[in-house]
């Protein structure tokens, strides 16, 4: 018999097995019941009859606070499923100077990179997934790496380091997190079980909406708990965790043997510093500034510095301070102590939105190390700016580049590419100009840029800042509330496009719209809609060779699209190549029939029509035409290709 | 009812029929509730991320 002792061991055993059993299995009924949106980076999608990855916009949600109200998403780009010997595809990972803040279509890093490489290798089909979001640091980063692999990328392109402090796990991690690092792994490793998912949502459920009152309170709270100092315990561990973040990034792609070029950042040093201590000494730094921006109004630029000197010597390390010297300098043309000091304004804002020098050295001693690509974007914005100070020449506000800036540092990794010679070049590297049209950006793209800064610097912790919206100011009122309906999400981004394209083409801007179209084909090249519709535009601009080109890439993307083969089947008799227009007719009018419409089964009918008749096959051109006179008996020019039928018929014929 | 009352309440279940088995359910689940709080982060900060 069983030793009793033996079986209290299995007995205590079993218990303590079962509660992790029963979680197992709850586990398990959880992820078969429970729908989580999050849960996977891509989806397969099926569009233009090519299946496609596309990236979930939603999976950042398990990087931020359950309370956040606004959580950053992914731009839910297409990329297709299975990667052929031709594409070559780049994956670009950042925040959202890589997502391309403000914009939204092409006028961003990944779009440029993308338009200038079709265009140096046409042969090639060349993807280019943005995968930058707004927030987004070196933590979310590392933590995507493991699930990349389904990207298959031939090249990584690397852009981060402002979100470091503010972003997930940054100043704002909890004491725990910031003591024991093991904790921030083990909290994304919970956050993919579903168990913990759904406790974590009942304990911590996102909380309501802020009154509009409430928000000044909230605002000067969070400043007040954001306030970080250049050489403080929060900065050192931030840089200790962005060092070691990018060195696991970076040896995690050398290990895949995926090549990666790497980009230090860049911020607007002209931009005064959003954060300094109050008082120097005794005294309010307003009133101390009130009296130099006089002496800079008055240009008295010498009298300021001395006044400037004298407090620097008090605190050196004084944000507006800095700023001013640096301010100053550049007005006597001493352009070097001038960027030395505007530098250090930049570094000592209390508030780290841009990311101070730190970053750029840790980025360009780990690329040293590890041998690897790296392109100076800081340097290169420096070389082409005024004085060599980056400017608002190339931003918006502290940070975000503008189109100009956005094209410079695309620039700069397309020129990387180029020497490392991954592609074969086939083309000069000519590269394309700074141009809407060569490079596929839409009125709405900009516009939209417009609306987004325009709402982005009129909140804290932006003060009396006043953006030009030369795109928006310019805007009819019909068009401006396309733009606004889709900054507010009332439309989705496509219909916008295709709104505004419509207005403009009803407005005779026919530019306008045949770039915006193209601006959607840049984003989704086989998009059967988009061609349909630039067809439609070059048919209308009578360029029927362009039109036929979209028409068949219409067709080919979605081969029962009515409108496509019925407008291309019209070109076709016109341009004499009835047989293929009598195809593409016959198979629009078995189209038709699955829904029918009479005005385009008469359209159809009269189309055969004329192309038999003009095959001289004037007996099935009668019969066709009747069809359409049978449907629509007042329609002219049916009844007029009738009448012209008849007189050319022998007398002796029996058609009627 | 409110989150700790039900936690209260199904600890005393638990003591006064004795299902004691039950109880490592409880405390797992009860660590990772700690687990979520320590790690949730502030909710002040969503503020922030807007700009960046």
């Amino acid at each position: 018999m069983m030793n009793i002792r033996v079986k209290k061991l299995i007995f205590s055993l079993f218990t303590l097995v079962i509660p992790f059993v029963f979680l197992l299995f709850l586990e398990l009924i959880l992820r078969f019941t429970v729908p989580y949106n999050d849960e996977s980076i891509v989806e397969v999608v099926k569009y233009d009859g090519v299946e496609w990855y596309q990236v979930n916009r939603s999976y950042l949600k398990k990087f931020f606070p359950n309370q956040a109200q606004l959580i950053p998403e992914f731009k839910p780009n297409l990329f297709k499923k299975d990667k052929n010997p031709n594409i070559f595809r780049i994956l670009c990972l950042g925040g959202s100077s890589m997502f391309g803040t403000p914009y939204q279509m092409t006028s961003n890093i990944p779009g440029m990179v993308r338009r200038q490489l079709r265009h140096i290798f046409p042969d090639r089909e060349i993807e280019v997934i943005n995968l930058g979001a707004s927030a987004i640091n070196s933590q979310v980063i590392k933590r995507l790496i493991p699930h990349l692999d389904v990207f298959e990328p031939d090249l990584v392109l690397i852009y981060m380091g402002h979100n470091e402090f503010y972003g997930p796990d940054g100043v704002g991690a909890t004491t725990l997190e910031k003591n024991i690092p093991f904790i921030l792994d083990l909290k994304y490793i919970l956050r993919e079980i579903r168990i913990y998912q759904i406790l974590r949502n009942w304990i911590s459920s996102p909380a309501p909406p802020q009154k509009v009152s409430d928000e000044k309170n909230l605002m000067r709270e969070v400043s007040r708990g954001s306030l970080v100092e250049l050489d403080s315990d929060d900065a050192k561990r931030i840089y200790r965790d962005f060092s070691a973040n990018l060195g696991n990034i970076v040896s995690r792609f050398k290990k895949k043997n995926i090549p990666l070029i790497v980009s230090d950042v860049i911020s607007n040093l002209e931009f005064a510093p959003f954060s300094y201590p109050p008082k120097i000494g005794e005294v309010d730094i307003d009133n101390i500034i009130e009296e130099i921006e006089r002496q800079f109004a008055r240009e008295e630029y010498p009298l300021a510095l001395e006044h400037l000197i004298k407090l620097h010597r008090q605190d050196a390390q004084h944000a507006l301070i800095n700023f001013w010297m640096g301010k100053c300098f550049l007005a006597e043309g001493e352009s070097d102590s001038a960027l030395k000091y505007l530098i250090l304004a930049r570094d000592y804002d209390l508030l780290k939105f841009r990311a101070p020098s730190r970053i750029n050295h840790i980025i360009e001693e780990i690329c040293q190390q590890e041998n690897l690509p790296f392109v100076s974007t800081a340097s290169y914005f420096s070389r082409n700016s005024k004085n060599g100070i980056a400017g608002f020449d190339l931003f918006w506000e502290h940070l975000h580049p503008n189109t100009a800036g956005y094209y410079s540092i695309a620039e700069l990794f397309t020129q990387r590419i180029l020497e490392m010679e991954i592609l074969r070049t086939h083309r000069e590297n000519l590269f394309l100009p700074l141009h809407m049209d060569s490079l596929n950006i839409c009125w709405l793209d900009l516009a939209y840029a417009d609306i987004s800064i325009q709402n982005l610097t009129g909140k804290w912790p932006f003060r009396n800042f006043v953006v030009s919206t030369n795109y928006l100011d310019s805007a009819s009122p019909e068009i401006f509330q396309i733009v606004s309906d889709v900054y507010q999400r009332k439309i989705v981004w496509d219909d916008a496009c295709y709104r505004s394209a419509a207005w403009f083409e009803k407005n005779g801007e026919f530019d306008l719209a045949r770039n915006t179209y193209e601006a959607i084909l840049e984003e989704y090249p086989l998009n059967f809609y988009a061609h349909y519709q630039l067809a439609r535009l070059y048919r209308d601009l009578l360029r029927f060779d362009n039109a036929v080109k979209h028409y068949q890439i219409s067709i080919e993307s979605n081969p029962d699209y009515l409108f496509a083969r019925l407008d291309l089947g019209m070109i076709l008799i016109n341009q004499g190549l009835f047989d293929m227009a009598i195809e593409h007719l016959k198979k629009a009018l078995v189209l038709n029939s699955n829904q029918p419409n009479a005005a385009v089964e008469a359209n159809i009918n009269y189309g055969l029509s004329a192309a038999y008749a003009n095959k001289r096959d004037l007996e099935t051109a009668v019969v066709y035409v009747d069809r359409a006179l049978e449907i629509i008996p007042n329609y002219p020019a049916a009844r007029e290709l009738k009448q012209g039928l008849m007189r050319a018929i022998p007398k002796n014929s029996t058609v009627k | 009812m409110g989150k700790l009352a039900i936690l209260k309440e199904f600890w005393e279940f638990i003591k006064i029929r004795k299902k004691w088995w039950l109880a490592p359910i409880i405390i797992i689940l009860v660590l990772l509730g700690a687990l979520i709080v320590l790690t949730e982060g502030s909710a002040l900060a969503p503020f922030i991320y807007t700009l960046f």
